[in-house]
């Protein structure tokens, strides 16, 4: 994994989290407080407040430690956020080592998978313009490194209807 | 007796809007958040029936990326032939400058980009302020019936401030046959809504320089 990371500046892992951990961490995030936040010319989402719960369901130490064995850092720093209908966010240059995500799809029907017409999908882009799109699959994980890409949140369109979808996102300087 | 020859503007665009260009200059002189105007019964109605069609036949290329979905057309300096290119000639000729001149009251050097754009739904195109190149006005005409505000696909422009856009100030249905045209600057913030209805929404839309 570290040489693919080397290599090709990103790793993606599916089932990242143990089943019983990723079920704690959706059921701490449907009791999340929400604040809407948009800048129309970068984004809108809603970010959610960390609380206890949260973080003794996340265990950030493990994630971590995780991350320092493709990028050292000093500091990490994680945001939740909450994608609707009609959020997004738009490339922006960052100054970062590394961003990661974990996704969480709160599907309003439970059989009903995230589908990628509905958008919510992240999509880096390269220096020269290529670009990696990572489809929502629950509980998948992705580390870019950030000198080497710029990300984005796809628009979520109508047909997300009352699904959302739940990122954690991190950032590593 | 001979019948009098029309002017190209006389041939294209409708009598009702040619009669109300000053009221209008003043409209959108006096437009907040920015100079801007959407005005109805923009082109004959026969031009704009076979502008729509031949609209339609154009071959759209997707455009995909974190700011916008939708489809656009080549450059109309592309077409051969029909009545597209006849507009187009319009457009870029000295009457079809001088109409937004008159219009917008801007001073305008003989530049156009104009293509056909279409919207699918789910189709949209956020937030920006059309800010590049040397840009003075932005157009758009619309060439699809019966889209309702429930359908999205709407011109919403914003507010600012400190040159960052805040929230909507006004949202401008596309309405069949009807002009939006706007004055581009770095507080020309706009967007397209989300078409959230079922139809396909068509437009002609470019700028002048």
């Amino acid at each position: 994994m570290s040489e693919f990371f080397s290599n090709y500046g990103f790793l993606r892992l599916d089932n990242f989290l143990e089943k019983q951990n990723y079920e704690s961490v959706l059921r701490v995030a449907r009791k999340l407080r929400w604040q809407k936040l948009k800048q129309p010319d970068l984004f809108s989402y809603s970010l959610g407040k960390v609380n206890k719960d949260f973080v003794q369901e996340f265990e950030f130490e493990e994630l971590a430690n995780f991350i320092a064995r493709f990028v050292k850092f000093k500091e990490m720093n994680l945001k939740l956020k909450l994608y609707s209908h009609r959020d997004y966010t738009l490339v922006q240059k960052k100054n970062l080592k590394a961003e990661f995500f974990i996704y969480f799809p709160i599907l309003a029907k439970p059989r009903r998978a995230w589908e990628d017409r509905f958008g919510g999908y992240k999509c880096y882009v390269d220096s020269e313009g290529k670009s990696l799109i990572f489809p929502v699959k629950k509980n998948s994980f992705a580390l870019l490194n950030g000198r080497h890409f710029s990300g984005f949140t796809k628009y979520v369109n109508h047909l997300a209807t009352k699904s959302s979808l739940f990122v954690v996102e991190g950032e590593v300087l | 007796m001979m019948r009098k020859s029309l002017s190209l503007a006389e041939r294209f665009i409708s009598r009702s809007f040619l009669q109300r260009i000053p009221s209008l200059r003043r409209r959108f002189e006096l437009a907040k958040p920015y100079p801007h105007l959407h005005a109805r019964n923009f082109l004959d109605e026969r031009v704009a029936r076979e502008l729509a069609k031949e609209v339609k036949g154009l071959r759209f290329e997707r455009k995909e990326t974190d700011l916008f979905s939708f489809y656009q057309s080549d450059d109309f300096s592309a077409l051969k032939s029909g009545e597209l290119r006849e507009f187009y000639e319009f457009l870029r000729s000295e009457e079809g400058f001088a109409i937004f001149e008159a219009l917008t009251g801007a001073k305008l050097q003989g530049q156009l980009r104009v293509a056909a754009t279409l919207f699918k739904p789910t189709d949209y195109l956020l937030c920006h302020d059309d800010n590049v190149e040397s840009r003075k006005l932005a157009f758009i005409i619309y060439l699809t019936k019966g889209m309702l505000a429930r359908d999205g696909g709407r011109f919403v422009v914003y507010n600012s401030k400190n040159l960052r856009p805040t929230d909507a100030a006004k949202k401008y249905s596309p309405t069949w046959n009807s002009l939006l045209v706007f004055k581009v600057t770095r507080k020309s913030f706009h967007e397209v809504e989300e078409n959230v209805g079922k139809k396909s929404r068509y437009a002609i839309g470019g700028w002048l320089n």
